[in-house]
């Protein structure tokens, strides 16, 4: 706001002079009362009379006192330094983790006693009521004018609050993956503003694209913060990008609700999460492992895609991929027979067999379980017996094939060929 | 005078002149109970009262015209039930006779792929494995030895052989029973079939008659021309719209609608029935075997009357 001149007519001048003389002789008395009725009024403001934050206020309505006056006065006045004092009144808000409620309502206190001590010296002073009605149009506009400088210093320190705070909170993700704990754990969590809960979940959030650009990276997360924002839990999780998508640390009892928040986003988008199951911050690093696996199966069509990946139910097959040269070494040693076998034969045969091993169940149950004739499973044993022969009944034999099977059936249904392009290369 | 002794005796005669010209018609009523359509009585007498030997067609006498499997022979025994579920479900979904056949081996499987390959056989997917089911010779195998009637199919499954089936014309249930009645009876009843010697001794062994090869139409007439020489009275069966010419020195011919025209083509005389198989011929023949007997009766019974009624008018014009 830059210099004010009154509009006041000549014949008031005089008694707009007066007036301004005499609230600059009572102005420290004025700020006092006002500052005593804030205190009074706003719970928020409350505090001892002579405390830190009664002489803040006092202070800030002396000063506002004088800008106004100089405004009257017709006077210059830089009120940079006002406006600069307000702004950091709202910054301290912000701070406070406050919002500007309290403030406001100091404000309207500050309004109404500054009226009406105008008022009574206006009368005493035998100003005009038109002049008396042009000083309270600007002292109006003038604290309106304060309030905005209050907002304004509020926003700031709010942007530069979250900023901070997102930092600090990756920096506490980054953190609790990398297995910190002790005092620079809690001091990352402190900065953070975020309490680390015994148990916590692992979220990995994939776009729905194998190749995904840039912009499309940014727009999931930012459509992934708005939303959670919306739902109200974005506080309540930690949150960074990871690849393509975002990588969230939810507390365990609040998952569910970050899952209902998420999950319409999910369904229209098409993008899907990985879900890991509760654990202590020293297993995060696991837990991611375990995530990202999960997302990479589905991915691959190895366990059912969908919008919701549940690592707690496919955990034999995070497992038994752990490893993938350990499996390939097993198949290459276990499966000859069967990679021998054309693509048809083989993918029925150990369908087939693994059904067996699985459930030693008789022929017209599988036969049901696998949507064929008994006569064909029959047949089908037939040519597993011709291939494998009397390893069938060696125990450990078959508790490898059971496993070596459970992991690479469905990655071989998933059209994965490198385990019999290895085999051809292998064997000529 | 007495005009009742008179009317009595004209009604009577009446009926006697009446019997007379129905005689026929009354005599080979039994023969016509089945639908057959048979000549003058006179003309049937001679087989009625010398016929005695049965020559037929197998085909449609002793068989119904349709195939049955008759052998199913898996590369290894295991592989026997393997063999009849993959063949059978793949052929429920081709068509004729020998498909009829195998499909009745298994029930519907969760067939795919189907393709039908004229002159060869079919391939498909059963239960996603690929079977082919067909000409031996279209299978890559070399045909088998024949070992008996009716024809032979090579089935493979995952690319490799399981085994054959041999289908073949299926023998009517009833057939055994009516050879053995028409044996009683006094006929001699010798089949043929075309379709060769080792066809002709299933089918006998099936029957338990006597089947012969007899490949063409000069085979059949001279089997029918030697039985003739030796003094036996032919009664020549054959139906379906293959049947050929009735051999020369048959007594009878039965046949059915479809062969109706070649057979009437000849000088011998028809019957003509709804089919020929052999249980519906077994009937005609005892029937055909009663027909002099009841030609007499009607005529002894038209005598009678003829002589009562004239005694009768002779009374009434005297008394």
């Amino acid at each position: 706001m830059g210099a004010v001149t009154l509009p006041i007519r000549a014949e008031d001048a005089e008694a707009a002079a007066r007036l301004t003389s005499a609230v600059r002789s009572v102005a420290p008395e004025l700020a006092l009362e006002i500052a005593d009725e804030i205190q009074a009024k706003v719970a928020s403001y409350a505090g001892h009379p002579e405390g830190r934050r009664h002489q803040l206020i006092e202070g800030a309505v002396a000063a506002a006192i004088e800008h106004l006056m100089a405004v009257a006065e017709g006077r210059p006045f830089a009120n940079a330094r006002v406006d600069d004092l307000f702004r950091q009144m709202g910054h301290g808000e912000a701070w406070e983790e406050g919002d500007l409620d309290a403030t406001q309502a100091a404000f309207r206190v500050a309004t109404q006693d500054a009226w009406r001590h105008l008022r009574d010296l206006a009368r005493t002073h035998g100003l005009s009521a038109h002049a008396l009605g042009v000083l309270g149009d600007r002292m109006f506009a003038y604290l309106d004018h304060l309030v905005e400088q209050t907002r304004i210093g509020y926003d700031v320190a709010r942007r530069r609050l979250e900023a901070d705070r997102g930092r600090a909170r990756r920096r506490l993700l980054d953190a609790l993956l990398r297995g910190t704990d002790g005092e620079a754990l809690r001091s990352l969590a402190s900065a953070a503003q975020w309490r680390v809960p015994e148990r916590l979940v692992v979220l990995g959030l994939e776009h729905r694209e194998v190749t995904v650009t840039d912009e499309q990276s940014t727009v999931l997360r930012q459509q992934v913060r708005e939303v959670l924002a919306a739902g109200g839990v974005l506080d309540r999780v930690l949150v960074r990008p990871d690849g393509s998508g975002l990588l969230l640390l939810a507390p365990a009892p609040e998952v569910d609700e970050v899952v209902e928040v998420l999950e319409p986003l999910l369904e229209r988008t098409g993008h899907r999460v990985g879900l890991g199951w509760p654990v202590g911050p020293s297993e995060l690093r696991d837990a991611l492992r375990w995530v990202r696996k999960m997302l990479t199966l589905a991915g691959s069509g190895i366990v059912p895609d969908g919008p919701l990946l549940h690592c707690a139910e496919h955990r034999t097959q995070i497992w038994l991929h752990a490893e993938p040269l350990l499996r390939q070494g097993l198949v290459q040693d276990l499966l000859s027979p069967l990679l021998a076998e054309t693509p048809n034969s083989r993918e029925i045969l150990s369908e087939t067999l693994l059904a067996w091993l699985e459930s030693r169940d008789s022929a017209p149950a599988i036969a049901a379980r696998l949507g064929v004739h008994a006569q064909t499973i029959r047949y089908r044993w037939k040519r597993i017996n011709e291939l494998f022969g009397e390893d069938l009944h060696d125990p450990e034999f078959v508790v490898s094939l059971t496993m070596v099977l459970k992991a690479s059936v469905p990655l071989w249904k998933a059209g994965d060929q490198r385990d019999f392009e290895r085999f051809h290369r292998a064997t000529g | 005078m007495s005009i009742a002794l008179l009317a009595v005796g004209a009604v009577l005669l009446l009926v006697s002149v009446l019997l007379v010209v129905l005689a026929d018609t009354l005599a080979l009523a039994p023969l016509r109970a089945d639908g057959a359509v048979v000549p003058r009585g006179g003309v049937l007498l001679a087989a009625a009262r010398h016929g005695d030997a049965v020559v037929a067609e197998a085909g449609g006498f002793a068989t119904d015209g349709e195939l049955q499997v008759v052998a199913v022979e898996p590369v290894e025994p295991d592989h026997d039930r393997n063999l009849r579920w993959f063949a059978g479900a793949l052929e429920h979904q081709g068509e004729g006779p020998v498909s009829r056949a195998i499909s009745r081996l298994a029930g519907n499987g969760r067939v795919t792929d189907v393709r039908r390959v004229p002159g060869a056989g079919i391939e498909g997917s059963v239960d996603r494995h690929p079977v082919r089911v067909g000409d031996p010779r279209w299978l890559g195998v070399a045909a088998p030895t024949v070992t008996r009637g009716g024809r032979t199919v090579a089935v493979e499954v995952d690319g490799r052989m399981l085994g054959s089936i041999t289908v073949a014309d299926r023998v009517r249930p009833e057939a055994t029973g009516a050879l053995t009645r028409l044996t009683t009876d006094g006929w001699t009843t010798t089949m043929v079939t075309a379709a060769g010697e080792v066809e002709a001794q299933r089918l006998a062994a099936e029957t338990g008659g006597d089947v012969r090869a007899v490949a063409d139409a000069d085979g059949r007439r001279a089997l029918v021309a030697g039985l003739t020489e030796a003094g036996r009275s032919v009664v020549w069966v054959a139906g379906g719209a293959g049947t050929v010419a009735v051999p020369a020195g048959a007594r009878l011919a039965l046949t059915d609608t479809a062969g109706a025209a070649t057979a009437r083509a000849g000088d011998v005389p028809v019957v003509v029935l709804p089919d020929v198989a052999v249980d519906r011929v077994e009937v005609l023949l005892a029937r055909l075997r009663g027909l002099p007997g009841r030609l007499r009766a009607v005529r002894l019974g038209s005598g009678a009357t003829a002589l009562v009624g004239a005694v009768l008018v002779a009374a009434g014009v005297l008394v």
